[in-house]
């Protein structure tokens, strides 16, 4: 019985020693690769407009910088093959809102004076440019992308209200937006799908007018939003986006594509039935480059991600060579619905 | 593959009988309880042609016909000498009584058994039971799987997991055996510990490389685990009461040298001790909890000395389970969740001795796992007219995975220098990959009323193998066992084939030294679809090889000496290469949480390989023994563009540098300890090393669009580009034993991660507070470890009767 007690003291004494809470979190020390004086181009260019550029420092990832660093002494050149089109410095300053996520805190949202640099070289479809950006102390780095041609879009339109089931059996009223494309055989061809609401009011007081632009939410069964492989697959679930959805080719190459997405009909509720405004649907259809869509889909799958346990780390697509970033180019059509 | 084929059967009619000889063949059983003696040795000590008994404890010698010395010898009992007058064939079943007193009758390695540098085999290891319950013991809870952790080539994930990883390869290419069935996930709690309990467990083997063709169907490993018989010579209990759990044993004869049964169960009560606890932080509301349980039987009835029947079977569940109840009034809120997973096997198989050279058994097996969570409510409100209504919700997911087999093997033993092994076998899989379920209704709303299941196509495949390896010397040197496995897989519209040669060779250099070569090659039609996550997940799914996902391979090639020293010591140093084709991986962002996406599409196929080197330092026998296990490796696996850019990058479990060392010493009959220290590299994992702005996306006026998600984005270099800290740790135990007037009374005080070493478990990247030299509160990104284990204390009281 005595060395049962002794034994016990020891195994309480133990346990008391061993839930102490320091034990439990410690920070560590990490010794990671040092990224150094590693600029980061950010441009996506559309058909029939300027060139637009940021242009970044990228900083380590523990580095306590909230964001970013801008390079504001960068210079740009664009080239259509050897031929040098532009050079271009810094030239807007533009007030723009920037995320940043500070880790296990609420993502803090900055407002900030911010240098572009924009081209007067307009973008055309169909061309191929290359730029070079450089900055004093930076590396120069080096990108390439192509204009791709206006997507062609055969009809559009719209449907009555119609009943669905979703995934999780409820029933629910839509409207079905129905868009049919043609797609060009010979190439490997990638595209969003964008909409919005644009709502026109004005106060009945005071007689001002506002507009509001608002991202719309849709979903779809279309496996075109599903899958990146070329076989078709049986979609249980709606793909469900707010904004843009990217997809390609590869389940309906050189043919033409129907495809429909369901839309919540309080989007085309007129403002719940407020008599003084007017709401429009803009659908826009790109045709982009394989480096936006991989970047895209890259990028918003890391953020969709970001903090959770279960799933693998994603790297976001980068097609700056030397570089962090994306350069490439995009074409739309966008029609507006009433 | 047609030399390959006519070289084997020369060898087998190579037997030219220039004597007469006979066979003398039977069992080799514990005196004390007739519980069967797998690998025992029995040999002549004239012509020192001898055999080791199998896994069922026969053995059959075939010797020249004259009186025979035979010497029958196994670790842990006093041998047998007995001169036979061989004059025609015989049976004789040999009895070993245990050996008690350790310090007086020393039984040497030499005579116990085949030693390591005279088997063919190659990167096989076993350790005895005794040996498994003496080691320290992760609160108090003794764990087969853990102690394989410790061997050279075995890594065991993260901190204080169950799981195995063998040679660079994953958790589901260990085919892990009890009694002959697959058992699909053998640990319980997140890994934590094995569904194995050792009570219930007579012997285990692990094989690493160099695999016998008898054996199939994983790529990395095969850990035979063999169940106790039970005594058949009179009745027995043992209880062991721990720290978080108790197990009672119970074994009998029912017809006293023809049927014995056993029955195991084991059950955690931290659930129970937790329950008050609970009660009283939810005001009575609550209950929670979490516990496991296992359940082994055995039965086995010897019709004739030619005959035996063996019935076993498998259960273990785990359970989270939570439940609130709130009442106010009339009005009553109820909620439930819980989340359980278990295996089920069962086992029936004939031995028969068809003649005293050809020993056969006959098998059916099943075996399932599957994991199933439920969440559900019940909410009460009053309507407009003051009737309590009430809304009902229940979700629920479920998969699995079931097999039913059947399998016929022979051992077949024509002379002492030759030991051949045939057989075949089927197996229908039927993998159930997810089925979720919901139920809605509303005493208020007549519209809401949902009950529907969703559910993965239940997929049906059939396996089928078959066999044959030779086991046999040439000349006084050369010992070798070449073998063809034949496997073949029916899913859907595909079938898949494989033929797969395997060969280990030892060559004996000096009469304690022996070279030793392997090569094999392995297929596996099933994978286990896993997340990277610190823990080992129930959630992970068994699915088939398919049309579009093809069956993994492998084929590893392995060379090593052996040597025995001074009799009571074994060294082995091994090097091995191996390849793996098909194995598959989540995407980059992929989870099993992605609902209604079809699992194939969510993974890349790609490939590994794996290298490295490993030496071993035993001694099983004496007061003092142990081993000092040391493994230098590397493996990395690859796929295409949609993971880490196409680049190899090191697997999750690679591990340059792993030592174990393994110590027991027992001072006397009455106190005993043990204690083993491990060391290892660092897991690998993947962190960010920069980030940088996200590109925006504005439409043509100018609005902004979510396009890319929001946020800095990260730039990984690599997946799993960066290694935690070294993880090292020391576990001390102590046992008591005493003996009793009937059986005997054992304390066992163990102490795990003895000095306390913050080990990594994962690492988080955090914001941490602080004042800068103004006083001005900041925030600075740091990154963080979580360990979960320090110093912790246990014990457990064990009594046999």
């Amino acid at each position: 019985m005595k060395s049962f007690k002794y034994i016990a003291l020891l195994l309480i004494g133990t346990l008391f020693f061993s839930c102490k809470e320091d034990f439990f979190t410690t920070i560590v020390e990490v010794e990671l690769p040092t990224i150094e004086n590693t600029l980061v181009v950010n441009s996506i260019v559309r058909a029939d407009k300027p060139f637009n550029f940021q242009l970044y420092k990228a900083v380590e990832v523990l580095d306590n910088e909230a964001q970013s660093t801008l390079v504001e002494n960068g210079v740009i050149e664009i080239y259509e093959g050897e031929q040098l089109l532009e050079t271009v410095t810094p030239t807007t300053t533009v007030n723009v809102d920037t995320f940043v996520n500070w880790p296990n805190l609420d993502t803090v949202i900055y407002t900030n004076t911010r240098i572009t640099y924009d081209s007067e070289t307009i973008a055309e479809t169909g061309k191929t440019y290359e730029i070079k950006a450089s900055a004093p102390d930076f590396e120069p780095v080096t990108a390439v992308s192509a204009i791709p041609n206006k997507p062609v879009i055969k009809t559009i339109y719209i449907s009555d209200t119609v009943e669905v089931v979703d995934f999780y059996g409820y029933k629910d009223e839509k409207i079905e937006l129905t868009i049919e494309m043609e797609d060009d055989i010979n190439t490997e061809d990638y595209y969003y799908i964008n909409l919005s609401s644009k709502e026109f009011f004005t106060d009945p007081y005071t007689g001002d007018e506002f507009n509001y632009k608002n991202s719309i939410c849709y979903e779809s069964y279309d496996p075109i939003f599903n899958s990146v492989e070329t076989d078709p697959v049986d979609v249980e679930a709606a793909a469900w986006y707010c904004g843009l959805a990217d997809f390609n080719d590869n389940l309906f190459n050189g043919k033409t594509k129907k495809f429909t997405l369901l839309i919540d009909t309080y989007y085309f509720n007129n403002n719940y039935g407020n008599q003084n405004s007017e709401r429009f649907i803009n659908v826009d259809l790109g045709h982009t480059t394989k480096d936006f869509y991989l970047y895209a889909r890259s990028a918003t799958s890391q953020s969709w991600n970001d903090g959770n346990p279960f799933a693998e780390p994603v790297t976001v697509y980068s097609n700056i060579e030397n570089g962090f970033g994306i350069f490439a180019g995009i074409s739309e059509i966008s029609i507006t619905l009433e | 593959m047609k030399n390959l084929l006519i070289l084997f059967f020369c060898l087998l009619y190579q037997v030219s009988w220039a004597q007469e000889k006979f066979t003398i063949s039977g069992y080799i059983e514990d005196a004390s309880t007739g519980e069967r003696l797998i690998g025992a040795n029995i040999y002549d000590a004239k012509t020192l042609k001898g055999t080791t008994s199998n896994a069922y404890g026969f053995y059959s010698l075939t010797l020249p016909s004259d009186s025979v010395d035979l010497i029958v010898s196994f670790i842990g009992y006093n041998k047998i000498k007995e001169r036979i007058k061989l004059d025609a064939n015989r049976e004789q079943t040999f009895e070993l009584g245990a050996d008690v007193l350790l310090d007086e009758v020393e039984i040497t390695a030499e005579e116990a058994s085949e030693q390591i540098h005279e088997k063919s085999q190659m990167s096989s290891v076993s350790i005895p039971m005794s040996q498994i319950k003496s080691l320290p013991a992760f609160l108090g809870e003794v764990d087969v799987i853990k102690a394989l952790q410790l061997l050279p080539g075995v890594q065991s994930g993260s901190e204080a997991s169950s799981g195995l990883y063998v040679r660079g390869g994953g958790p589901d290419q260990n085919l892990i055996l009890l009694d002959g069935v697959p058992v699909y996930n053998a640990s319980h709690l997140f890994g934590f510990f094995s569904v194995f309990n050792a009570d219930a467990i007579n012997s285990v083997e692990l094989i690493k490389g160099g695999f016998p063709a008898r054996y199939g169907g994983r790529l990395s490993s095969v850990v035979d685990i063999r169940m106790k018989e039970g005594n058949n010579k009179k009745f027995g209990a043992s209880l062991s009461v721990g720290l978080i759990s108790s197990k009672l044993t119970v074994e009998g004869p029912i017809f006293k040298d023809k049927t014995s049964f056993i029955l195991s169960g084991r059950r955690t009560y931290i659930d129970l001790l937790a329950r008050p606890f609970i009660l009283a932080a939810s005001e009575g509301e609550g209950v929670g909890g979490y516990f496991f349980h296992d359940f082994n039987a055995k039965i086995n009835h010897k019709f004739s000395e030619k005959d035996r029947l063996y019935i076993s079977t498998y259960t273990g569940r785990d359970k989270f389970y939570f439940s609130q109840k709130e009442k106010d009034g009339e009005l009553k809120d109820e909620y439930k969740a819980g989340l359980g997973w278990g295996n089920w096997t069962g086992m029936m198989r004939w031995n028969h001795v068809f003649t005293p050279k050809l020993f056969g058994n006959l098998t059916a097996t099943y075996s399932s796992y599957d994991l199933n969570t439920t969440l559900e409510y019940e909410e009460s409100d009053f309507d407009d007219e003051g009737n309590v209504v009430k809304d009902r919700f229940k979700a629920g997911y479920e998969s699995g995975i079931e097999d039913w087999g059947g399998k016929i093997d022979f051992d077949y033993s024509p002379t002492p220098s030759q030991f051949i092994r045939f057989g075949a076998g089927v197996t229908q899989h039927t993998f159930s990959p997810g089925a979720r379920q919901f139920q809605l209704s509303s005493d208020e709303v007549a519209d809401i009323s949902l009950d529907t299941i969703i559910a993965d196509n239940e997929v049906k495949a059939i396996e089928m193998d078959a066999y044959i390896e030779d086991d046999i010397k040439i000349g006084s040197r050369l010992k070798v066992n070449a073998g063809l496995h034949f496997s073949g897989f029916s899913v859907d519209d595909e079938f898949y084939k494989s033929f797969q040669p395997r060969i280990s060779a030892r060559y004996l250099v000096t009469p304690q030294l022996s070279l030793k070569a392997s090569y094999a090659e392995m297929q596996q039609f099933i994978h286990l679809l896993s997340n990277s996550s610190a823990l080992d997940l129930p959630s992970d799914l068994w699915v088939p090889a398919t049309g579009k996902v093809k069956p993994q391979k492998s084929r590893q090639v392995a060379a090593g000496l052996a040597q025995t020293l001074f009799e009571k010591y074994e060294l082995s140093v091994e090097g091995y290469y191996k390849t793996m084709d098909n194995l598959i991986a989540y995407l980059d962002g992929a989870s099993y949480f992605d609902g209604g996406k079809d699992w194939q599409d969510k993974v890349a196929s790609g490939s590994g390989e794996a290298y490295g080197a490993e030496f071993l330092f035993q001694k099983k026998t004496g007061k003092t023994t142990g081993w000092i296990g040391y493994t230098l490796s590397w493996s990395n696996r690859q796929f295409d563009e949609r993971i880490n850019n196409g680049q190899a990058f090191p697997y999750k479990y690679d591990r340059r540098h792993d030592i174990a060392i393994a110590l027991i010493h027992r001072f006397n009959d009455r106190v005993e300890m043990s204690a083993n220290w491990v060391f290892g590299t660092g897991n690998a994992v993947t962190l960010p090393i920069a980030r940088y702005p996200r590109a925006e996306f504005t439409d043509n006026t100018d609005g902004w669009v979510n396009a890319f998600g929001y946020g800095d984005v990260k730039h990984f270099d690599s997946r799993n580009g960066y290694r935690m800290r070294n993880y090292h740790r020391l576990d001390w135990g102590f046992s008591f034993f005493r003996k009793k007037k009937r059986g005997e009374r054992r304390w066992n005080l163990g102490f795990y991660n003895l000095y306390s070493r913050k080990n990594p478990f994962f690492m988080f990247e955090d914001s941490q507070y602080y004042q800068d030299s103004q006083g001005n509160g900041r925030f600075r990104r740091v990154y963080k470890q979580v360990s979960i284990f320090p110093i912790l204390p246990s014990f457990s009281y064990n009594r046999s009767w």
